[in-house]
């Protein structure tokens, strides 16, 4: 398959009061096309930071400071803001985890989406309204012709999340980054909305990263998994090589924590101690800390993510096994 | 997509007893369709209507009964000083010796009377309407256009150019209105209207910037900025489109109470006789024109100019008010 997406060493650094936090810390990651790949961590691993870099939209003090992002072979690091106006909502697009607030309070659902269409394709209002309409049924919204005419503030959380990805998904990107799409929904509309992002995909052929912290979720949707940690990708592989055999400890200590239904448990299993403080991560393996493996050289060197799994495709990042 | 071994977690483990599996990761999108359609049927208010924020706005301003009166009564006098002047031509400036200070309400020639040249007072009142109401409304122009836009810039840029524009802005605050009028006037060569409209509006707009600049800080860091943004909307764009009309509500009220305030300014202005010339009548000059009948005959001639002062500015306030309140039901 031709890669769609190449994130190479990339890092994001952010300024703020007592130094320079590294929330991005030499990602490595490719997205094929048509694929869905995971991206999961638990909050400030740098997920959603690695996703802004990607679409460029940090923060004032969050810059980033090395690598590439290839998208189709074009480095996106450096594109004038222009260029990468055009890319965003058309080639790559983005929904958010809260649906409430990603919305426009003050325009109906069917002006926003007509308004992306029209950012990117040279077509009137009313085309944009019939495209927005015609989004509206296909994400599954009844009645999508008065659906459209209605103000964010009348519908509910997953109704908006649709609207969402109806905006995302008018353009027909290659590639759709959600952001913990399912985070704020209550669980039915969680496995509602997922379904529908997997079936729509389908239909327009779009690659998804899909960051979340849910692994039943990744289970159910992505081709491949990567797994970040304080800014770094600690282990990435087909999903079910994934949940199957686990190498890196922190992925088998989030597997470990996962409750399963049927098995009596007294207690959950949990990863000791606590992320480290991103503006003193020490040095060598930052994970080292509450590893219980603690192998050789992981208190000098960061490991590199090499392929030291049952396959090719299953990278890890950890001394042991060197 | 990968064939994923049924996993012992997560929704699609294989579905409890007795729940129907609607969620299945088999269905299609059809079939997905028709399952999410009874849901929304359900949560559908048969009839009810579909307002926006404006049209709810009105809506709720409309049942304020004082707002309404004060809309009415402000509707009224607008009306009175673009229509009846036209008709009247130079009606105001046409003096009649014979019969100065007349008394009001005593024939229907001179309803309010005629002051010490035999001016209709009414239709000098009405003049000089015209000449508040262009004050006001031209220099609230100017403050939303200043302190609007720069509010605006600073807030959505934020950095070195907010603070930049907001020291711009604490020297500005910190000008005598007074002496800058006098100074200018001077510099200009002679009292004219414009130069009354320009300082005001140059002087005052940091009101109307700072509520700006606020409501930016605020709107920029909403998610739906961001997902503008992420839809490759610009700059521009994002701040005309997406945060200025969010930005709007305080705005207009702000906008609206300063009306009066400029007017009650102008007036000021004119009274210390730097507003527009003679014969051109403001509320201001008319009153200082006559300050001293106040505690003697001719009490009218003060009475009346006061009045139309005082109820137009109670009326824009009030209807400041009633737009308040409309726009943001929880203030009350």
């Amino acid at each position: 398959m031709s890669d769609l997406l190449r994130v190479e060493d990339l890092h994001t650094q952010f300024h703020v009061h007592g130094g320079t936090v590294k929330a991005v810390d030499g990602v490595n990651l490719t997205i094929p096309a048509k694929a869905t790949v995971g991206l999961v961590g638990e909050s400030g691993s740098g997920k959603s930071i690695t996703a802004l870099s990607i679409m460029r939209l940090l923060e004032k003090n969050g810059r980033i400071t090395q690598g590439h992002v290839f998208f189709h072979g074009q480095d996106l690091v450096g594109l004038p803001d222009e260029q990468m106006q055009e890319i965003r909502g058309n080639d790559i697009s983005m929904i958010f985890q809260e649906p409430m607030t990603a919305l426009n309070p003050v325009f109906t659902v069917g002006d926003q989406i007509a308004e992306a269409v029209r950012l990117h394709q040279k077509v009137d209002h009313e085309a944009g309204l019939n495209r927005a309409v015609e989004m509206l049924r296909l994400v599954g919204i009844s009645d999508p012709k008065r659906r459209a005419g209605q103000y964010p503030h009348e519908l509910s959380g997953g109704m908006r999340q649709r609207v969402m990805i109806a905006m995302a998904l008018s353009t027909s990107p290659e590639l759709l980054i959600a952001d913990e799409p399912t985070t704020a929904l209550d669980v039915t509309i969680q496995a509602q909305i997922l379904k529908l992002m997997r079936n729509l995909k389908g239909e327009f052929g779009s690659a998804i990263l899909l960051i979340t912290h849910d692994l039943g979720v990744v289970a159910e949707m992505c081709d491949s998994v990567a797994v970040m940690y304080a800014g770094r990708i600690v282990e990435q592989a087909p999903t079910e090589e994934l949940f199957a055999s686990p190498k890196h400890p922190y992925t088998q200590g989030l597997l470990a924590s996962i409750p399963r239904l049927g098995k009596k448990q007294e207690r959950l299993h949990v990863i000791t101690g606590s992320v480290p403080n991103p503006l003193a991560v020490p040095p060598g393996c930052a994970f080292r800390p509450r590893c219980p493996v603690k192998a050789p050289r992981s208190d000098r060197d960061i490991p590199g993510l090499k392929p030291n799994g049952s396959t090719a495709e299953h990278l890890v990042a950890c001394w042991q096994y060197e | 997509m990968a064939q994923v071994p049924p996993l012992p977690f997560g929704p699609a483990a294989g579905g409890l007893p007795g729940v129907p599996d609607q969620l299945s990761v088999e269905t299609t999108v059809d079939q997905e369709r028709a399952i999410a359609q009874p849901g929304v049927k359900s949560d559908e208010l048969a009839g009810a209507p579909e307002l926006g924020f404006w049209r709810l706005a009105v809506i709720r301003f409309f049942h304020h009964r004082v707002a309404t009166g004060a809309l009415l009564i402000l509707a009224v006098i607008v009306l009175a000083a673009v229509v009846v002047p036209v008709i009247t031509g130079g009606l105001y400036s046409i003096q009649d010796y014979r019969h100065p200070y007349k008394a009001p309400f005593q024939n229907w020639q001179h309803i309010l009377g005629t002051d010490d040249l035999g001016r209709d007072e009414l239709a000098r009142l009405l003049r000089g309407a015209r000449v508040s109401l262009m004050v006001g409304i031209l220099a609230v122009v100017g403050y939303l256009l200043i302190g609007g836009g720069l509010g605006a810039l600073a807030g959505y840029y934020g950095g070195w150019l907010d603070n930049a524009l907001m020291r711009f802005t604490d020297i500005i605050i910190s000008m005598p209105f007074l002496l800058v009028v006098i100074a200018v006037t001077a510099a200009t060569g002679g009292v004219r209207l414009s130069t009354v409209i320009i300082v005001i509006a140059a002087t005052g707009w940091f009101e109307i910037g700072r509520l700006m600049r606020a409501q930016f800080l605020v709107l920029r860091e909403q998610e739906f900025v961001q997902a503008a943004r992420a839809l490759g909307a610009s700059n521009t764009r994002i701040i005309l489109r997406h945060i200025l009309p969010n930005a709007l509500a305080p705005i207009i009220v702000s906008a609206t109470l300063g009306v009066s305030g400029i007017i009650l300014l102008e007036a000021a202005l004119g009274f210390l006789g730097y507003s527009i010339p003679p014969p051109e009548p403001s509320w201001g000059n008319m009153l200082s024109d006559f300050e001293q009948y106040l505690l003697s005959d001719h009490t009218y001639l003060v009475i009346f100019p006061a009045t139309a002062l005082v109820i137009t500015a109670l009326a824009i306030n009030l209807v400041g008010d009633g737009i308040r309140d409309a726009l943001d039901p929880r203030q009350r």
